[in-house]
């Protein structure tokens, strides 16, 4: 029996006239703050350049800090949003829910028996709730090697006895992974898609609460003009430095900024891939994708498809929204530099695709910026590169200094600019530190410091993270740059093996990562002491630390001293302060997993 | 021996697999059997009242093949607007516009 789907006129308009009008307030404003802060940043640095006299290398620094302000002041918007932006009560189904759920795990070469502690984990969470009945658990695997593949098999028909799951967890193999992720779920969807009313997407290290689930359900059967309805995912599980500062990060900070963005997404909310229920019906009439013309890495199938399915949803009048009220969606993270990097190739590679994609016909406007606004999460580090360069190289550009122009029978100095300067970067400075102070206080003030080890513990996790994340922005800017340059040139250099269990790496493996980096930190150095000693000072908060690049990286990966952190109650999260049922099943299943089954590591090894 | 037929009515009613062939449906009663070590077959466990304990443990732990309830998905160009066509078409075609002594040969 097929399927088809007709266009549903009559579906209801996603948010009310007053929930447009106040969305489009908050939109206009946003912009126009982003914009005065920008205009003030240009207008600012226009003074400290031609200090020295004006000539064209200063009209590019002017206009790469007008690109760079921008973007850093829609940040710190969006998170001052977050803080003042209470998201309305959304309706939700009280007598339900009633809807038929297939909950999606794709999965690609994993660790088998950790992908079955989580499905393990969420089964028994929906039984907790009685309405398992209703949810069936579909692992999709796109795994390549043969071996990995029979292991799943193996680890599903044991999972079917020991859950006693026979009709309710499903186990499918496709030999060739056309599409990728979107075209694992595409395949679902053309096989089985009828037989369900929303599908929960996951990724294979995603884990959900049962409790929430069901809520997301009960959310979007009171909604029926609701497509997608995203939650906001956790990091649970890493023990590195680095690590654990991601998790702190997306604790305390997330979810506020999250706000942030629900205040802007009227009916054009973000998909960030997984954690997120989807009504089949408007996926499968809306979301499939024709590969893009041309080769990649521009060409091709549509890597980063979460974004475009988000848009087109909105685009056919589906409502796509993110709910930061919702708790109980976690996910896992890259416990090292090295990987958070390679992630991040992979992110750029598909984000700088959807430049392609920017003209299609009918997408809502506010998707259009979705996208650019992806597209300039990537952009942003050659950005501030170029202008660095283009700062260091300025004083060589300079015209000579006229001190006598005629008009006056004394010299005329050339005035340096050192106070607008400071007030610059004591201005990006405050675009970077405010949001998260204002998150601070707030925490203070409303009692939310005891979920991450009390008042002080707060105060020096937070002290602590912005070191952190300062030191590594250079790192992080540097092997952005050089995806972007990748991309566009269509090269990767490759990446070292930095696969130990743990996340930790060896120091070889980090300074083949970075030794590049270590030879551009020294060599703007002594760039600048020898050629322009005025920006020497300037300089080293970027260049030292891409020069100590491979010991940040090891360091930051050491489980040692990440274990060390949280013994000092440093960097803690509500999930590791508080005792969660789910992740204490999910470990106790992990170690049964384990021990029944081999490492799917070990396995594609042999 | 008693009839099937209804058992697997009934099987497929509980599991709510009207797709469900009977073969299909023995074949992953035998397999279930033998994933757990049963002495019965299939065709054994179907000739048992539907309250038998050992019929309910298959059953429970059937590895079933995914629901088939195809869904057409249809693919959409994602092409650029007739502006960004216009701006692609003049791309392709570029060197027409050129005067005749800049166009490669």
């Amino acid at each position: 029996m097929t399927w088809t789907i007709a266009l549903n006129g009559s579906r209801n308009s996603p948010g009310s006239g007053t929930g447009r009008q106040a969305v489009l307030i908050r939109r206009v404003g946003a912009f126009v703050l982003a914009g005065a802060l920008t205009v003030g940043a240009a207008s600012m640095f226009g003074t400290v350049a031609q200090a020295d006299g004006f000539d064209w290398v200063d009209v590019i620094r002017i206009f790469l800090i007008a690109v760079s302000g921008f973007w850093l002041a829609w940040g710190a918007c969006t998170a001052i949003l977050g803080v003042l932006f209470d998201p309305p009560a959304v309706p939700r189904n009280e007598d339900g829910p009633w809807s038929k759920t297939a909950v999606l795990i794709p999965v690609y070469n994993e660790n088998t028996a950790a992908v079955f502690a989580r499905i393990t984990a969420m089964y028994r969470s929906l039984e907790r709730t009685g309405a398992l009945h209703l949810f069936d658990f579909h692992v999709l695997s796109d795994t390549t090697n043969p071996a990995i593949a029979e292991v799943e098999r193996q680890a599903w028909r044991r999972n079917l006895v020991r859950l006693q799951a026979g009709g309710r967890l499903y186990y499918r193999h496709r030999d060739k992974n056309i599409g990728r992720k979107a075209g694992n779920i595409a395949d679902f969807i053309r096989t089985s898609g009828g037989a369900y009313d929303f599908m929960l997407v996951l990724d294979a290290d995603s884990l959900m609460d049962g409790e929430t689930i069901v809520e997301m359900v009960r959310r979007m059967e009171a909604a029926p003009g609701l497509g997608l309805l995203q939650t906001l995912p956790q990091m649970i599980g890493l023990t590195s430095l680095f690590g654990r500062m991601l998790q702190f990060s997306a604790g305390f900070f997330s979810p506020v900024f999250t706000r942030g963005v629900a205040a802007l997404q009227g009916a054009e909310g973000p998909f960030w891939g997984h954690n997120a229920l989807i009504r089949v019906r408007a996926f499968a009439q809306s979301c499939g994708m024709a590969a893009l013309e041309g080769k990649p890495p521009f060409g091709g199938h549509i890597l980063s498809h979460d974004t475009v399915e988000a848009a087109l949803l909105a685009r056919d009048g589906w409502q796509v929204r993110i709910d930061p009220d919702l708790q109980g969606s976690f996910e896992e993270g890259p416990a090292n530099l090295i990987d958070y990097a390679k992630r991040d190739r992979r992110w750029c590679q598909g984000n700088l695709q959807h430049i392609k994609v920017l003209g299609a016909p009918r997408l809502r406007m506010w998707s259009r910026i979705a996208i650019v606004q992806g597209v300039f999460a990537y952009l942003s580090s050659p950005v501030w590169l170029l202008f660095l360069v283009a700062s260091l190289a300025a004083p060589l550009f300079a015209p000579k200094p006229v001190y006598f122009d005629g008009r006056s029978l004394f010299p005329v100095f050339p005035h340096p600019e050192t106070t607008v300067a400071l007030a610059l970067l004591f201005g990006v400075g405050a675009l970077l530190i405010l949001p998260k102070a204002m998150l601070l206080v707030r925490a203070l003030l409303k009692g939310e410091a005891r979920r991450f080890g009390g008042a002080v513990r707060l105060i020096a996790s937070m002290f602590l993270e912005l070191l952190l994340t300062s030191v590594l922005a250079p790192v992080h800017m540097m092997f952005q740059s050089r995806s972007v340059f990748q991309v566009l040139t269509g090269g990767d250099s490759g990446w070292p093996a930095a696969d130990r269990d743990d996340g930790s790496l060896p120091f070889s493996a980090c300074l083949r990562a970075t030794w590049w980096m270590v030879l551009a930190g020294a060599a703007a150095l002594v760039f600048a002491f020898e050629m322009t000693p005025d920006l020497f000072w300037w300089l080293v908060p970027v260049s030292v630390p891409l020069v100590l690049a491979p010991g940040l990286l090891y360091v930051t990966a050491l489980p040692a001293i990440g274990r060390l952190s949280r013994r000092a109650g440093l960097l803690l999260t509500p999930y590791e302060v508080e005792r969660v049922r789910l992740i204490r099943d999910m470990r106790v299943a992990l170690e049964e997993g384990r021990e029944a089954a081999p490492h799917a590591r070990s396995v594609a090894a042999a | 021996m008693t009839d099937a037929r209804p058992h697997l009515d009934d099987i497929r009613s509980r599991l709510e697999r009207p797709d469900l062939s009977d073969a299909e449906l023995t074949a992953c009663l035998d397999e279930a059997t033998a994933q757990l070590g049963l002495a019965a077959t299939a065709d054994d466990l179907l000739a048992r009242p539907a309250g038998d304990a050992e019929l309910r443990l298959a059953l429970s732990c059937m590895a079933l093949p995914q629901p088939s309830y195809p869904m057409t998905m249809p693919e959409h160009d994602l092409v650029p607007e007739k502006s960004g066509r216009a701006a692609f078409a003049f791309r392709k075609k570029r060197s027409a516009f050129l005067p005749a002594l800049l166009r490669k040969r």
